[in-house]
């Protein structure tokens, strides 16, 4: 995914000399190309993600179309004013690419964990959030890249395999079903295990991704169509804190919908012990088998 | 209200600068005055002498740039931009009021002229440097400049943007340093020192000067300097510098004048 979305902003720069792209000293051979062949659009600006961000809000704001590569917490919670009062406060041109959502990068330790990004990044006026999982989700939020505003995406290395049928915000045809799970960004595939799980135990399972989180605009046929389900669950490799299941909290209680939900998401405190991705997810009670039993518990009650 | 000198002349610029923003200061009940006067010889040269910066040119994309980094002194620039026509002085009488878009920041929503808000020390010594990388890609002939308190270099940000103009050798940026000695509570020396600090910044490969930052000769004469890579300016000014209580004495950098204070302190600028 990650080497994808350089390569397409690579071809847009070959042929729009204002595509700048700056890393923070991140991504090993990933711009290898880019530095050779459009070495004044390319610059590494080192260990120091605040000036990167001070770089660019400078070049945005004589017209260039900046992107800005970094991982996980570097590109926003180490240099979130910077972010705050310069891109954002001055509604500039600038696509920060965070690589490693979530426990992405989980054996690197507790530092590397991006687990608080997107409720951070999402309290922030002007700046749009893109979490693509898939293929077909990168696509889409490829048209979105080149608004004229700040813009925050999380990408990973790899793509999301699409195993079974989900359906993408926003969704154009009619859903029902018993139980939903909304989700966002690449903890997708943890919740197509469990609605594979969960299917072939005869609990109909529909899956909605939400590869775009802000600004998120739900229109009356969704919030009717969400009506339609006994249970619905929101799934994200975040702090529950400020982030994808309470903005659906939120949207829920202002359109007064009488629903059965519940937010799957990290608990409020940090994992110390050292994991994989998918180690992680388990400790943190985010994996398919923990949303199985999430669910199973919830429809018992 | 506004009887100011007549604007003929940089050091009548500077007065009705340190004129205007003394009424801001007291009206608004705002603080800053002292952060502010040290750098009036600095604006006025910037503004009145220096800057390819006008009320004809300054939407122009060809025009210099400056970007207030201590933005505490946000009202210097207001005034600066009154005292070009470019926005009516009238205006100023909202600075820090409810309502007005003049913050004690200096912030560029709605104000003409403004080309960056600030008031979070720090940042813009690396938005200059981006500004100035852009102005050399495109080769356009824009000078761009910056001034940043003395206080503001206990951030880490200012030494990230230093490494990076000097790596870049960035020569269409100067960073004029507002070195009055003080910060918000002491001295910068017993708050965290910064001496030797031309050998310091001279160290990172840029061009440093020092200078009487008050004097707007040797400030000039200064600016006129051409460099092979970022200039950086040392001027050493007075904090509170023109109004003799204020002056040196660190509860200015918060104290709103009372009537008493205020009057005195109108009457020293005036004569």
């Amino acid at each position: 995914m990650r080497n994808d979305l350089i390569r397409f902003i690579f071809d847009k720069a070959k042929k729009n000399k204002n595509i700048i792209l700056l890393t923070g000293d991140l991504g090993y051979s990933l711009f290898d190309e880019f530095a050779q062949k459009l070495p004044n659009q390319f610059f590494n600006i080192g260990i120091s993600e605040q000036n990167m961000i001070a770089v660019a809000t400078g070049l945005a704001k004589e017209k260039k179309k900046v992107f800005v590569y970094s991982i996980g917490n570097f590109p926003s919670l180490r240099c979130l004013e910077f972010i705050r009062n310069n891109l954002c406060y001055h509604n500039l041109d600038v696509t920060i690419i965070s690589c490693g959502s979530g426990y992405e990068y989980g054996q690197l330790g507790f530092s590397h964990h991006a687990t608080e990004v997107l409720s951070v990044i999402r309290s922030i006026p002007n700046i749009s959030i893109f979490n693509p999982a898939t293929l077909k989700e990168l696509k889409q939020i490829k048209r979105k890249i080149f608004l004229n505003q700040p813009k925050f995406l999380m990408v990973n290395k790899n793509y999301i395999k699409e195993n079974i049928n989900f359906h993408t915000f926003p969704i154009k045809k009619k859903i029902n079903g018993k139980i939903l799970i909304c989700t966002t960004g690449s903890i997708l595939e943890e919740a197509m295990k469990a609605s594979v799980l969960l299917n072939k135990k005869n609990i109909k399972t529909e899956i909605i991704s939400f590869p775009f989180i802000k600004p998120l605009i739900f229109n009356i046929d969704f919030i009717n169509s969400l009506k339609k389900f006994n249970y619905i669950f929101s799934l994200e490799e975040n702090n529950i804190s400020g982030g994808f299941g309470e903005l659906f909290l939120n949207l829920i209680n202002k359109n007064n919908l009488k629903i059965n939900f519940e937010i799957i998401g990290i608990k409020d405190e940090f994992i110390k012990i050292v994991g994989d991705k998918n180690y992680l997810r388990k400790k943190a009670r985010i994996d398919s088998k923990s949303i199985i039993s999430y669910i199973e518990k919830k429809i018992k009650n | 209200m506004y009887k100011l000198f007549k604007n003929d002349s940089i050091n009548n610029f500077a007065k009705n600068l340190r004129i205007l923003t003394l009424k801001m200061i007291y009206h608004g009940r705002a603080s800053h005055i002292a952060s502010i006067f040290s750098c009036i010889e600095i604006i006025s040269v910037l503004y009145f002498n220096h800057m390819n910066f006008s009320k004809k040119n300054y939407q122009r994309d060809t025009r210099d740039k400056f970007i207030l980094s201590k933005g505490h002194a946000g009202a210097a620039v207001y005034a600066a931009l009154a005292l070009l026509k470019i926005i009516p002085i009238k205006k100023l009488d909202t600075y820090y009021k409810n309502g007005s878009v003049f913050s004690g920041h200096v912030s560029h929503y709605k104000v003409p002229g403004i080309e960056y808000s600030t008031g979070s020390l720090g940042s813009g010594i690396g938005i200059a440097c981006g500004v100035a990388l852009a102005s050399k890609l495109d080769k356009k002939k824009s000078k761009i400049f910056t001034l940043v308190g003395d206080g503001e270099l206990n951030e880490g940000s200012c030494w990230e943007a230093l490494l990076f103009a000097n790596h870049h050798k960035l020569n269409n940026l100067t960073i004029i340093i507002d070195r009055n000695y003080y910060q918000s509570i002491l001295t910068t020396e017993k708050t965290l020192k910064l001496n030797p600090l031309k050998q310091k910044i001279k160290s990172f490969g840029l061009d440093v000067f020092e200078v009487d930052g008050n004097d707007t000769k040797q400030l000039k004469d200064c600016l006129k300097k051409k460099t092979t890579t970022t200039k950086v300016i040392i001027a050493n000014t007075i904090k509170g510098k023109g109004v003799s209580f204020m002056q040196n004495n660190i509860k200015w950098h918060y104290k709103n004048p009372d009537r008493e204070e205020y009057n005195l302190a109108l009457k020293e600028l005036i004569n």
